[in-house]
């Protein structure tokens, strides 16, 4: 039974409003950001931030004990935003930026409400912004002018404040004057901080402080008229010298543009600029209105995961465009590029791909620490081909009214993790895959011009291996690892082993080996950074794999005779569950009255390789026909087994199907290590194919179109398995 | 007549299977050593397998891209060699444990319709176990790891739990509060409604183990709930009888589909014999059990037990012949 009732509203601490500051702002750096932001959504064409840093061998220098009347700008260190937007009335100030929380810019930005000067959608959403003044230092001053309005002036003296128990017993003082700081038709917003959290800015958080501003906005695409600079005062040296990101992407040696639009078209612009010191040409390549292949990130929940992007792909995020520059470090370019400390010093803190919405950056994608693409992480398996965070300057750019299932979170860690999230990585990543896929041939040349003549000398893993596991242990992370670690140094061993002792030079496995041993480097930097042990593991699972795999091969199993029908009768089977789920119709007369042909080979390695033939061959079926068909109906996707006996050297098994085919490339590159133009691939498949079948006395062959008989309609990829005849 | 395994490994690297294999056997869990080769041409059907340990990757030579290829091959494995009649378990044996659900979803959404899924794979890694010479470390670790992992899924502990084993050849003499701490554990894997996992070929609809003994067992007189939750030792000795039928029986693999899958199983066994009742088979060997002494009844017998509670015989040869119907040869 209920005896009374009384009626109590919550009655905040005071100091709830510096700890929500304190909260959810992640650093004094983020918090100017925030403050820029405002600006930008106050519609401003500026935002200057000035750091008076004061006497830096006497922190607290200048700064007065008495409170009372205090001057903000002589208390140093001390910093002012000043912006020349539309300013604040008295009305204005009351009813919105003091009341946290209020959600007129999440309401403006869903009405699609442009500012009217620079027709900008507000990037503020939650109110929570202006907390971020309460992170940078205790004494606040805010000056704003709306246009025919008073001068307004609010001060907060947070030592003051939390004095006081609660909230609504500590007001806060507006006052309201004829303009002094936006005099004449100015208008704008002017903050004030003094007594400074941290209370010493050093040379190093100034630097870092403007890397910050510089990057806010896009370096790429104009955000509107909206620029945002640091001034510091008596100290400009500290920042006189730092590059310019303008002069330092000219010094890439790839730059790579594109597009996706609503529709899942995709148009994009590869260029590879002359290296100094290396007599090679540039090359550009461009494509419109191409397919993104999309790398695997995870299911899509449809009953085929999409391989390509269409409209579904881009909904909730809109047009995505972007930029990347990347960087050659490999020693030998780098040895001929002159002066490179800056560039490696501003790579090694800032590279990674920036998120822009409407020009002004997303926090904290790009920043140091953040990986949000897992660069760092994919690059073990592959290191030469894959980009890394310290090789690439980039941005990615998304319109604020098309990227509507985007929320960034509070404490501006990125968006939230959602499926829209997951898309826009995933687009990314297509994109860098794009670029990776075309810079693999520029790559190759380079390596040729910048080898030793003698040819690649052979890797030794011991000592990676030796650090890396010095590496685990600091981590305690030794007993996850050790067995991944033991193994790849034991296959590899042997594969050493097996190769000088069976003189099986001419297999180009060296540069298996150095990749493996530059992706036992990757791992140990990826432990050392401790952010991803998981991906970490899986990395280190596959190059174990990678490893496992060549040692099977080089096994050499015993040879035995065998009949063309019954590999492909095996073939058939291991992958009936991939070729019905991904509805691929399979031709096969072989299986019925087709003719058979007996070689001797190892079944298993060859069936390895027929395998990898059916499985590039499913991967480019679903980006050729990306609509799987319904049960019951017919499939566009077709696969050819079947033999010939047209080839020099014997007869073979001939691979065929639909899909979009070789185009333009080069056989030699097909089997070439590490050459693959799937996102998620490694290269190494038509490379084990082939290996595989030279050590069984046969090869793989990319006849033309046309060369060999085929049913009518594979017109996509031709590839032979040629086999020594009837040993 | 021999029954076809309930435990097959398979491994392309023959020392590995023969270390697993081999361990297995020694602990009293008879296990089917199935060496992969790629024509497959040795593998004969196992319908009644309840735990396949398999190595992921059997073919070889797939070493870059995903695991598909690996994963197709175990799939082409069970649907066209293997062809499990029921649910089963996996432990994937392998050193790549972070591909166990990725091969749980690709059988789950690409099997055959007519051939039975997984309920669960789990992953073993290898690594952990085996030694320099490719044979197993520990294997009371082994052992213990197994049961482990495969403790959530009291269909397929019971072949392993060593407090099992003893139910299947000795006399059961567990105490009061080991049936209930039993009970309680089965109950609450066994009392999650079915909706949409049933395994292909049995009614998708809600079916869970108080269900099925619920509308199949009405000579209790109360549902499984009352009787674990009345403390009653007679109650609790039946349920527990009951519960442990269908823990060992071969039928079942899958917890949440009990009825269906007891159901199915006797018709499969019993189907090609002319007037038999399944329901009604070897009636003597729960009234075994009634004259063993038990610790829950002060060391007397539960057969005396029930007398002095006036349960008539008929009733309990009932009961018993319902209950033996369903255990499938743990008395045997």
């Amino acid at each position: 039974m209920t005896l009374g009732e009384v009626s109590q509203p919550f009655r905040p601490r005071a100091r709830v409003l510096q700890l929500l500051g304190d909260e959810l702002i992640g650093s004094p750096r983020l918090a100017v950001f925030e403050l820029v932001k405002n600006a930008y959504d106050a519609d401003a064409n500026e935002a200057v931030i000035r750091i008076d840093v004061g006497a830096q061998d006497q922190p607290d220098a200048g700064v007065q004990p008495d409170l009372a009347g205090f001057d903000l700008p002589a208390r140093k260190p001390a910093i002012t935003i000043t912006d020349d937007g539309e300013g604040m009335t008295l009305d204005l100030l009351r009813s919105v930026w003091l009341a946290p929380g209020d959600d007129h810019r999440r309401r403006q930005r869903a009405e699609r409400r442009r500012s009217p000067r620079y027709n900008r959608l507000p990037l503020g959403e939650k109110g929570l912004g202006r907390f971020a003044v309460h992170k940078l230092g205790n004494y606040i001053r805010l000056t704003t002018r709306a246009r025919d309005a008073n001068e307004c002036v609010v001060e907060i003296d947070w030592n003051e404040l939390i004095e006081k128990p609660f909230l609504d017993e500590a007001p806060v003082r507006i006052g309201f004057r004829k303009p002094e700081v936006f005099t004449g038709g100015a208008t704008g917003t002017r903050i004030d901080v003094g007594e400074l959290r941290p209370p010493v800015w050093s040379r190093r958080e100034v630097r870092r402080l403007h890397n910050q501003i510089t990057s806010i906005c896009s370096p790429f695409e104009e955000p509107g008229r909206f620029r945002a600079t640091l001034e510091v005062p008596g100290y400009e040296h500290w920042i006189s010298d730092l590059p310019d990101f303008a002069a330092l992407v000219d010094r890439a040696s790839w730059k790579f543009s594109f597009r996706l639009d609503d529709e899942g078209r995709f148009d994009w612009r590869y260029e590879f600029r002359k290296v100094p010191g290396f007599k090679l040409d540039g090359r550009t390549v461009e494509k419109d209105g191409e397919s993104m292949k999309l790398p695997s990130i995870s299911d899509d929940g449809r009953r085929e995961r999409k391989v390509v992007a269409d409209a579904g792909t881009t909904q909730g995020i809109g047009r995505v465009s972007g930029e990347f520059h990347v960087f050659d470090r490999d020693r030998e370019v780098l040895q001929r590029m002159g002066d490179t400390r800056l560039l490696t010093e501003y790579l090694d803190e800032y590279g990674g791909v920036r998120v822009y919405r409407d020009g002004i950056r997303v926090y904290n994608y790009g920043e140091e620490g953040d990986d949000w693409l897992g660069l760092d992480l994919r690059r073990v398996n592959i290191p030469t081909r894959r980009i890394s965070r310290n090789i690439i300057l980039g941005a990615v750019h998304l319109s604020l009214q098309s990227s509507v299932d985007l929320v960034e979170k509070t404490n501006r860690e990125g968006f939230v993790e959602n499926d829209t999230c997951r898309r826009l990585r995933q687009i990314v990543l297509g994109a860098l895959g794009a670029l990776e896929e075309e810079r693999q041939f520029d790559k190759e040349r380079l390596r040729q011009l910048a080898a030793s003549p003698s040819g690649p000398t052979v890797s030794r893993i011991e000592k990676p291996v030796a650090e890396l596991r010095k590496a685990l242990d600091r981590e305690g992370q030794a007993d996850t690892f050790e067995p991944y670690v033991t193994r790849i140094e034991r296959d590899y061993a042997n594969m050493q082993e097996t190769l000088l002792a069976a003189g099986m030079s001419g297999l180009n496995l060296a540069v298996v080996f150095h990749e493996v041993e530059r992706g036992v480097r990757a791992l140990h930097q990826v432990i050392v950074e401790g952010k991803d042990l998981a991906g970490a593991a899986r990395q280190a699972q596959e190059l174990m794999r990678v490893l496992g795999g060549f040692s099977t091969l080089l096994r050499r199993d015993s040879r035995r005779k065998h009949g063309a029908r019954k590999l492909v009768a095996a073939a058939r089977q291991f992958n009936l569950l991939r070729l019905r789920y991904h509805r691929v119709r399979l031709v096969c007369p072989l299986l019925d009255d087709g003719a058979d042909f007996d070689s001797s080979f190892s079944f298993g390695l060859v069936l390895g390789a027929l395998n990898n033939l059916i499985d590039n061959a499913i991967y480019w079926l679903r980006v050729r026909w990306p609509e799987a068909a319904e049960e019951g109906d017919g499939s566009e996707r077709r696969l050819f087994a079947g033999t010939w006996r047209g080839f020099d050297g014997g007869p073979a098994i001939v691979v065929a199907d639909n899909g979009p085919g070789f185009a333009d490339d080069i056989p030699e590159h097909f089997v070439r290590p590490f050459f693959t133009r799937k996102p998620d691939g490694m290269g190494l498949g038509l490379y084990y194919a082939n290996l595989a079948m030279e050590l069984n006395d046969g090869r793989l062959a990319f006849p033309q179109q046309g060369e060999v008989d085929l049913p009518e309609g594979f017109d996509g990829a031709v590839v032979a398995m040629i086999f020594k005849e009837g040993t | 007549m021999w029954s076809s395994p309930q435990v097959i490994a398979i491994d392309d690297e023959p020392d590995h299977l023969a270390a697993l294999a081999n361990s297995l056997n020694r602990r009293g869990v008879p296990c089917l050593q199935i060496p992969f080769t790629e024509d497959m041409a040795n593998i004969e059907p196992c319908p009644d397998v309840r735990v396949i340990f398999a190595d992921l990757h059997l073919g070889g030579g797939a070493i870059a891209g995903d695991h598909s290829t690996d994963f197709s091959t175990i799939g082409a494995l069970l649907e066209g060699r293997i062809k499990p009649a029921l649910p089963y378990l996996i432990l994937l044996w392998t050193l790549y444990q972070d591909q166990a659900p990725g091969l749980y979803k690709f059988l789950t959404d690409r099997l055959h319709h007519g051939v039975a899924r997984p309920s669960t794979v789990v992953p073993l890694p290898k690594a952990d176990y085996l030694d320099e010479a490719g044979g197993i470390r520990d294997e009371a670790a082994l052992m213990e790891d197994i049961a482990a992992r495969i403790a959530t899924l009291p269909e397929a502990a019971a072949l392993f739990e060593p407090e099992a084993a003893p139910v299947l050849v000795e006399p059961y003499r567990p105490t009061r509060e080991e049936i209930v701490g039993r009970l309680r554990r089965l109950f609450a894997a066994a009392e999650r409604p079915c909706t949409d996992d049933v395994p292909p070929g049995f009614p998708s609809r809600s079916s869970s183990l108080s269900d099925w003994m619920d509308a199949d067992l009405p000579d209790f007189g109360q549902t499984p709930r009352q009787m674990l939750d009345s403390g009653d030792v007679g109650m609790l000795f039946l349920l527990d009888r009951l519960v442990n039928a269908i823990a060992t029986s071969r039928a079942l693999s899958h917890p949440v589909a009990v009825r269906e899958i007891v159901r199915r199983r006797l018709e499969i066994r019993f189907r090609e014999v002319p007037g038999f009742d399944p329901f009604v088979r070897r009636p003597q060997s729960f009234e075994r059990w009634l004259d063993v002494p038990n610790p829950m009844f002060e060391d007397d017998t539960p057969g005396n037990f029930f007398r002095a509670r006036e349960v008539d015989a008929t009733r309990l040869r009932k009961i018993s012949s319902l209950l033996d119907s369903l255990d499938d040869g743990a008395f045997s």
